[in-house]
């Protein structure tokens, strides 16, 4: 790999890890699309924990599809039955999870494996593990 | 030949010295010199500390139309934090809010150009108020300052509830600005009322000397009642209706937070006396033509800046999130009523007082909208008041006797409901027709009612606030307004 192609992917993966948009559509911003506080509340109540993914790849603005990815992240282990919450629109995905049960390593894998299927991934953005706190991704 | 070498070379030499650009004087007195600013703001900090007690403080702030003398200290330290509340935004009208420092517009701040503010916001949208279970579920906030150059992605960030966000930064324009949330939809939450304004004057102060200063934000309301027919103290709750709100189509248009703002309280000023209006339109989405009825505006400072000055205007065109700062004389005693010249949102409630009468709110009033004594609480009678107030008072009195048209207190004992509506939806029709309709124009000097064009929605809500009067002790609801 050459210098400059070696330039351009550390330049795509920084933009791509930093999901950093102009006003309106910044990290905090897309996380509020499906902030739902009631949610995290029940969650933090129980020490589980909330996460937030980007979901990348081609997205149709339909219900059915926030459907179906929301069914598909419940199933993962330690995954908080109905928590699962997504926006089609800014394309991310919350849930909650017993970390005690799986970490968030392991929520991940499998969001990544089972979305797969349909073309998709996941980026974690932030995650709640206490109130009035959410923390970016450690590298 | 020496002559005529030498003098391109003195000519040369003279443009040389005369040049502007070279001259260091004249660029040090540039307010606007960019290597003067302030633009390297510390990034923002977000804490889990939370705020407690009240939602806004600060020597600042103004809560209320009348502003308040600057503070001279040249670092503002001020604190706005969000939280919902149910706000009356017309008469009967309880709408479920979204505010900075609990209530709308947010508290007006109060600066001059190279002050520093320093801000915090507690997200505390999760705080329950004592005795309301009707406030909307708590979610992320943000901060956008128009008066301030920052990295939007720092310093207006989206909080958690619980989460306070800190920031600073240096105010380098004069002018009159907005600040709102800006989390998506920004139209959503700028339409439930998560606006306000910061005013900064020039670093030298204003040019003219003024009795009497006021802020004034117009702002749009998008209200339907809540489908799950919740109620407030007896009231229903009004929510935020989505589809009136992308259509841009409000139902409300208000000054400072309130229909008729300003109408029951007017402004004070007396006769001879220099008033001085800062006027926001928030929007989210439509344009004021801000007037003043009865004078002129001697100078008119586009977005609140005294560079851009117009002298002897009417009236002032202000897109969503313009401003102006407008001066004028009082002439004489009066009541001097400020509007929105787009005369369909004046009759949404965008009309205020500035009053030389202490209590003109208990006389009658030339133009537009009379409050009633009393407010029903349906809300199709509410609808038919607001609308009966601004259309009808020309030439309708309520128990306060005939006018050009006649007094309709009573007018549901005398006139069947189907007769109301025939005549509403089409005077012109009766009046070849009904003999009951042509008897009424006999009394009434031959002068024909003029069809309003209204909908069958608009004449059932008439009829509802009819009804309403009607249902009241005789003599207990009255209105007129007079010419």
């Amino acid at each position: 790999m050459n210098f400059r192609t070696c330039a351009a992917f550390t330049l795509a993966f920084a933009v791509a890890s930093t999901a950093s948009y102009a006003c309106g559509y910044c990290v905090e911003d897309r996380i509020a699309s499906v902030y739902d506080h009631a949610m995290v509340s029940q969650a933090l109540a129980r020490k589980h924990q909330v996460a937030f993914f980007a979901i990348n790849g081609p997205l149709m603005a339909s219900s059915s599809q926030q459907q179906s990815i929301e069914r598909i992240a419940l199933t993962g282990k330690g995954v908080d039955s109905g928590s699962a919450r997504v926006t089609i629109e800014t394309a991310v995905l919350a849930l909650a999870f017993d970390p005690r049960t799986a970490p968030l390593a392991a929520v991940e894998a499998s969001l990544q494996s089972k979305l797969a299927v349909k073309g998709l991934s996941v980026q974690r953005l932030r995650v709640i593990d206490k109130a009035g706190e959410m923390k970016a991704p450690q590298p | 030949m020496r002559l005529s070498l030498s003098v391109p070379f003195l000519t040369l030499f003279l443009l040389t010295a005369c040049n502007p650009a070279v001259d260091s004087s004249a660029a040090k007195s540039d307010p606007y010199d960019a290597t003067k600013m302030d633009l390297k703001p510390k990034p923002a900090t977000v804490s889990s500390e939370r705020h407690s007690g009240a939602f806004a403080s600060g020597s600042a702030l103004s809560l209320t139309a009348e502003l308040k003398p600057l503070d001279p200290e040249p670092v503002k330290t001020i604190q706005l934090d969000t939280t919902h509340r149910v706000i009356e935004i017309a008469p009967g009208v309880k709408f479920s809010a979204w505010t900075f420092g609990g209530q709308v517009p947010g508290p007006t701040v109060r600066a001059r150009v190279g002050d520093k503010i320093r801000f915090s916001m507690t997200n505390r949208s999760d705080e329950t108020v004592s005795g309301v279970q009707l406030l909307a579920a708590p979610m992320m906030h943000s901060m956008d300052f128009h008066a301030a150059m920052v990295s939007p992605q720092d310093k207006y960030r989206s909080i958690a509830p619980g989460q306070t966000i800190s920031f600073e930064f240096t105010l380098n324009y004069p002018g009159v600005f907005m600040y709102h949330c800006g989390t998506p939809m920004i139209l959503e939450h700028i339409a439930s009322g998560m606006y306000g304004a910061v005013v900064v004057e020039p670093k030298g102060g204003y040019p003219t000397k003024v009795d009497r200063e006021y802020v004034i934000i117009q702002s749009e309301f998008y209200a339907k009642l809540d489908p799950e027919k919740r109620k407030v103290d007896g009231v229903p709750l009004y929510v935020l209706d989505g589809d009136r709100l992308k259509a841009a189509q409000p139902t409300h248009t208000v000054f400072n937070g309130v229909h008729n703002g300003m109408v029951t309280h007017p402004l004070p000023a007396k006769p001879g006396e220099r008033v001085r209006l800062y006027v926001l339109n928030v929007g989210p989405s439509r344009t004021s033509s801000f007037h003043v009825v009865g004078t002129i505006f001697d100078r008119v400072w586009i977005d609140g800046n005294p560079d851009n000055q117009f002298r002897g205007m009417q009236t002032v065109l202000l897109g969503s999130s313009n401003s102006a700062i407008v001066e004028f004389m009082i002439p004489e005693e009066g009541s001097y009523i400020m509007v929105d010249h787009h005369f369909a949102n004046a009759s949404q409630g965008a009309i205020g007082l500035i009053s030389t009468e202490p209590k003109a709110d208990t006389k009658d009033l030339e133009h537009h909208n009379m409050p009633a004594t009393t407010t029903p609480t349906d809300p199709a009678a509410i609808a038919g008041k607001q609308d009966f107030e601004s259309k009808c008072f020309a030439c309708h009195s309520i128990g306060q006797g005939k006018k050009l048209g006649p007094d309709l207190a009573g007018v549901t004992k005398r006139r069947s409901a189907e007769w109301l509506t025939a005549w509403l939806r089409s005077p012109e029709k009766m009046l070849a027709n009904d003999p009951v309709a042509q008897g009424l124009l006999k009394e009434h000097n031959n002068l024909p009612m003029p069809n309003q064009n209204l909908s069958d929605a608009e004449i059932r809500q008439y009829i509802e606030y009819f009804r309403w009067i009607d249902a009241r002790p005789a003599g207990s609801v009255t209105a007129v307004a007079t010419h």
